[in-house]
């Protein structure tokens, strides 16, 4: 029963996702479609659709299923990582948001060809949003694997078959134009979908127990703490300048009319972004009050309703979550898919609307494939390391670029490679075990704080040895005057 | 500017030297947009040295100080409050904070440059 209600969920938020992307992108211009267009949706989205856009695709996986996961399997150390994700925004406010829109891209790697008129690094900033991208692409696709399992009780492999073929229908057609309407509605269609449980459980407890939830649990119930101080730091290090590399976040700041919209956009998705992870904040603290937190944490707030409410409604409300567990992973992916078909179009097949598509088939169906061969593990962790990769490679380039008149495409390189090279070697170490249980264990295990200063110090010791342009002043003043 | 006709033939046109306003101009125009980079990395810089400020405290805080554990309102740890709640909108207070002085600069900006 349940698993029939949950696969008419999920194959509902399919189908209206491939029918609003037509509507938006295929069906009402049919013909009319321009680089433009399919690129950054014409330049001319507006503020409050574009805020909803970019949190219906920053929503992950991680956000939907992995908060309340890491919160319930590690308590206030988990409360870090939604914090972490909404400010992130603030610092993509701070640093980057008007000027990058300013700047006239389409694409991350045009931004190193405009600002340090440099093709090296334009290839490989482009190689590194290519890598970032297929890498939080996996997430979603276990997400969905996980999802479809746990649910419907199908093959595992049918999650990741579902998305890659949903990217692929809404996203190959109309491109930008077509997948904003998606974004916007699919956050909120995913705030719903924890807003409903949220709810509905909190209305259960207090009828059932007749008076305050919290105070059923004392605090020693809590899972304790485990995480250095000095850990957790470099973990809000990571996710806070993650954010500000992430290319599919990126990607929608181009599609803003003006420096000056880009602001406001930011500010509203701030105010989206974080009433959305009070919910799953919620969710991850009523399964530890209620003592119905499951084995995998990841599945906490999939099973939730259904070990809570009893009958139809928990039926109903947890194919509700399932729907939209579906929704994040369908638009992170979509979103991740259009900033790889930027890259991989504009780089390798000329820039044209055909190069477009050509991409955004390459960028969906690697993921795709590599989701059958490789195994999740706990999704917002995963999605924290690669917070840590893009805080110390793309993120340092874009903010170097943007404020510093000497940085130069040598130091951008220089930066990206020793920046990939530090973050790896830490996560790789601290998977082998190297310190574990120590201070610097808990480092290697969230490299922020010793990549992030390796990277910039390649960065500003290749741009000293390389100049930049020698007109890099009227092109920063291009980014910074209004 | 329409083009006068060449001189006579014997005669040589005396001119000042090629358009005197131009090149200081260009260098105004350069110096009050590096003026406004600065001033806008500036604000930029502390309300993020300022948040991380605090997110550092309050991490060395929920580590070190038992109050904050010891202290349930509503049954859960004043340090999963402060965190789990509080900060979002110190966050979104932050950006509001910013959006508007950043503003304010690109205003001073225009007036200034006479843009």
């Amino acid at each position: 029963m349940s698993a029939v209600v949950g696969a008419v969920a999920i194959g509902l938020v399919c189908a209206v996702t491939v029918l609003l992307a037509w509507r938006g992108g295929w069906l009402r211009r049919l013909g009319s479609r321009t680089t433009e267009d399919v690129y950054v949706a014409a330049r001319s989205v507006r503020p409050w659709v574009n805020a909803s856009a970019i949190g219906g695709e920053y929503l992950s996986a991680a956000s939907f299923l992995g908060v309340a996961g890491l919160i319930v399997a590690s308590g206030r150390d988990g409360l870090w990582y939604p914090v972490g994700y909404a400010a992130g925004f603030l610092m993509l406010l701070l640093f980057v948001a008007a000027p990058l829109r300013r700047s006239g891209a389409y694409a991350l790697s045009d931004f190193a060809l405009v600002r340090f008129r440099d093709d090296r690094a334009a290839r490989v900033l482009g190689y590194a949003v290519l890598g970032v991208g297929w890498l939080y692409m996996l997430p979603q696709m276990h997400g969905a694997a996980l999802t479809v399992h746990a649910v419907t009780g199908a093959p595992a492999w049918i999650g990741p078959l579902v998305v890659t073929a949903v990217v692929i229908v809404s996203v190959v057609p109309g491109g930008m134009r077509s997948i904003t309407l998606v974004q916007a509605v699919q956050y909120w269609i995913k705030l719903a979908a924890l807003l409903v449980p949220v709810v509905a459980l909190v209305l259960a407890f207090t009828a059932g127990h007749g008076g305050d939830v919290l105070s059923r649990l004392a605090p020693a119930g809590l899972p304790a703490s485990t995480q250095a101080p000095l850990a957790t730091v470099s973990l809000v290090l990571a996710l806070v300048f993650g954010t500000l590399g992430l290319p599919h976040v990126l990607v929608r700041f181009y599609t803003n009319p003006d420096g000056a919209s880009a602001r406001t956009t930011t500010v509203a998705v701030i105010g989206l972004v974080s009433a959305f992870y009070l919910l799953p904040t919620a969710l991850g603290f009523l399964a530890l009050v209620s003592g119905a937190a499951s084995e995998r944490p990841d599945l906490t707030v999939l099973e939730l309703p259904g070990r809570l409410l009893h009958g139809p409604v928990g039926v109903a409300v947890g194919a509700v979550v399932a729907a939209g567990a579906f929704a994040a992973f369908v638009s992170t992916s979509s979103g991740l898919c259009i900033a790889l078909a930027g890259v991989i179009g504009r780089r390798f097949f000329g820039g044209t609307v055909n190069g477009f598509r050509r991409g955004a088939l390459l960028a969906a169906l690697v993921p795709g494939l590599l989701a059958l061969v490789t195994s999740s593990t706990a999704l917002a962790g995963v999605i924290a390391s690669i917070f840590a990769l893009t805080a110390s490679t793309i993120a340092p380039v874009l903010i170097a670029g943007i404020w510093w008149r000497r940085a130069s495409g040598t130091g951008a390189v220089a930066c990206i490679v020793v920046g990939a090279a530090v973050c790896a070697g830490a996560l790789g170490a601290g998977a082998a075990g190297w310190g574990r249980g120590t201070m610097w264990g808990g480092l290697l295990g969230q490299p922020a704080l010793l990549s992030v200063p390796a990277a910039i110090a390649a960065l500003v010791i290749g741009s000293l040895l390389r100049p930049g342009p020698a007109d890099a002043e009227t092109i920063l003043a291009r980014l910074h005057t209004p | 500017m329409s083009e006068l006709p060449p001189p006579s033939p014997g005669r040589v046109r005396v001119t000042a030297s090629p358009r005197p306003g131009q090149e200081p101009a260009q260098s105004t125009d350069t110096y009050y947009a590096t003026a406004l980079r600065h001033a806008q990395l500036r604000l930029s810089l502390s309300i993020a040295v300022a948040f991380l400020g605090v997110v550092t405290v309050l991490v060395l805080a929920a580590a070190s100080w038992p109050l904050l554990e010891d202290l349930c309102p509503a049954g859960l740890p004043l340090s999963w409050w402060l965190i789990g709640v509080a900060l979002y909108p110190l966050v979104l207070g932050a950006a509001v904070l910013y959006r508007g002085a950043a503003r304010r600069l690109e205003r001073r900006y225009a007036r200034v440059s006479g843009r």
